[in-house]
């Protein structure tokens, strides 16, 4: 289907694990998250397995990088400035954890409209940024 | 079939251990449960323990103990695993696995201090690799990230959740064991530090010492004739997620499951309980759990925990030990609350004790809202002597 990347890209005998290939995707800018491709359903954090119906033919597709803050909080480490970390409800239904940046990281209000930031965290990790309303009906924000 | 009955409890090393090791208090409150019940250590044939570090941690216990169980069981289940643990002894006994089972805890987080080697060693342990780089300061955080959610959605306040902790310093001022006895007052939660928006420091529970033991028979086998027979009378246990991230919803824990399977096992309901003892790892826990175990409507644990009558002289008298948020917290907490139950059920609970306390409800948590086991224990019906 377009769109959609076989997992089984690497030879039986040296599988390459799922979580090696979600950060191998996210180093080279892509954000990919995985869909079944008997139900339809896209999941995270990535299984080999589909949580919803256990079927094994899994693909990953890109995930626009919008979505929705369902909890946040603001965590107040004792040696480092305070952050928001936020369960975020992406576009394609999955929920995942991550940051949002924002100044200051109390304006993050759960039911805010979120899109994914070109700033990751160590290199790999997405974080999000708020989304203004333009980035809320435009397309995806992560560039190949 | 005759069900299980808790014997005698112990508890060890409360607060500060004063130099004592984890296993030395696991001894002590083992050796006061076995003795309390009547029994020698040699008549203990069954074993259930669980620790957050050790993965030998059974046949330590046991070789420690000078055991030579017929039956051992193990399982993480976090906080709640010693209220799960009710189940495995409850099929063991039944299937003539053993005839006496003890289930004990200890832990010495606040004397050994905060050790970052061993944090760090339990997290390669059990990766997470989609939630620890977030660097959330967990537990915490995944309790913010629900408490935030059931304010949202409800209207809970910051205030609401304060007086679950002003609730339990209440309760702890009665109890001479209690780490933390002097009054607390709205103002002094409100305005204590925030650690992870909306718990403050005064949201979370203690970091202190402990060790609780029960031991756990047929309940028609022969008992020691002055101890009051305490019955479990039903338990459940359920989990949906590991992390946070995978809670199905952040305001419905698996306790709507552990509940209707403990009271439908008990053939009871919410209103047949005098005493509840619920795991307060963060004051939002209690205000979820009192939803999910049928005490209130969704939505309606913060008016509730604010109505004073979870304090001492209310109508649901709740956490009459002063709980994980002014007795004790060893990490993991539900052996303390079957220990305080079945004080407040013999009537042994001193200034604290809830009148005519004849059933009450324990509710143990594990991880961040993960895994959730409930019991029933009672004095009334079904027992040997009725």
């Amino acid at each position: 289907m377009k769109g959609e990347t076989a997992m089984a890209q690497h030879p039986p005998q040296h599988p390459q694990a799922l979580e090696s290939q979600y950060f191998a995707a996210l180093r080279a800018g892509r954000f990919e998250i995985p869909r079944c491709l008997d139900c339809h359903r896209t999941h995270f954090y990535p299984r080999v397995l589909c949580p919803v119906c256990g079927s094994e033919r899994i693909a990953w597709i890109r995930a626009t990088g919008r979505g929705t803050v369902y909890g946040a909080t603001v965590v107040r480490p004792r040696t480092e400035r305070p952050f928001c970390a936020a369960l975020i409800d992406l576009e394609e239904g999955p929920r995942m954890l991550s940051r949002v940046l924002a100044d200051p990281p109390e304006s993050v209000r759960i039911g805010a409209r979120v899109v994914l930031s070109q700033h990751r965290l160590e290199e790999t990790h997405p974080q999000f940024e708020l989304a203004s309303d333009a980035d809320s009906v435009r397309g995806p924000v992560c560039q190949a | 079939m005759p069900g299980v009955s808790i014997l005698g409890t112990g508890l060890a090393g409360l607060g500060h251990a004063g130099g004592r090791t984890d296993m030395e208090i696991l001894a002590q409150a083992s050796g006061r449960a076995v003795r309390s019940s009547g029994l020698k250590m040699s008549d203990i044939d069954g074993v259930i323990t669980a620790s957050l570090t050790s993965g030998w941690w059974t046949t330590r216990v046991a070789e420690y103990l000078g055991l030579r169980p017929r039956f051992s069981e193990s399982t993480m289940f976090g906080g709640s695993s010693f209220i799960a643990a009710l189940i495995t002894a409850e099929m063991a006994i039944h299937a003539d696995r053993c005839s006496n089972v003890l289930i004990c805890y200890g832990a010495t987080p606040r004397s050994t201090g905060n050790n970052t080697e061993r944090n760090r060693m339990r997290a390669a342990l059990d990766p997470q690799p989609y939630e620890h780089p977030f660097r959330l300061i967990n537990p915490v955080s995944s309790y913010a990230l629900a408490a935030s959610r059931h304010m949202a959605e409800f209207g809970t306040t910051r205030e609401q959740l304060a007086e679950v902790a002003v609730a339990a310093r209440a309760w702890a001022e009665l109890n001479p064991d209690a780490t933390l006895r002097e009054p607390l007052t709205l103002a002094e939660v409100l305005d204590s530090p925030m650690i992870s928006d909306p718990l403050s420091v005064r949201d979370c529970c203690l970091v202190t010492d402990g060790a609780a033991a029960f031991v756990v028979s047929a309940s028609d086998a022969p008992q020691r004739s002055d101890l009051v027979p305490v019955r479990v009378a039903g338990v459940g246990h359920a989990h949906d997620h590991r992390q946070i991230s995978e809670m199905p919803d952040l305001t419905r824990t698996a306790a709507v499951a552990s509940g209707r399977e403990a009271f439908r096992r008990a053939k009871m309901a919410p209103t047949d309980i005098d005493v509840l003892e619920i795991y307060d790892a963060f004051t939002i826990t209690p205000i979820m759990f009192l939803e999910d175990l049928g005490f209130c409507e969704k939505g309606e644990g913060g008016p509730l925990a604010a109505s004073g009558r979870i304090a001492p002289g209310g109508d649901l008298p709740m956490n009459t030990n002063g709980g994980g948020l002014s007795c004790v917290h060893p990490g993991m907490y539900s052996a303390f609350l079957v220990v305080e139950a079945v004080a407040q059920l013999r009537g042994e609970a001193g200034a604290r004790q809830v009148p005519g306390a004849r059933t009450a409800l324990v509710h143990g948590n594990g991880g961040v809202f993960s895994s959730q086991a409930t019991a029933i224990l009672t004095t009334t019906g079904g027992g040997p002597h009725e």
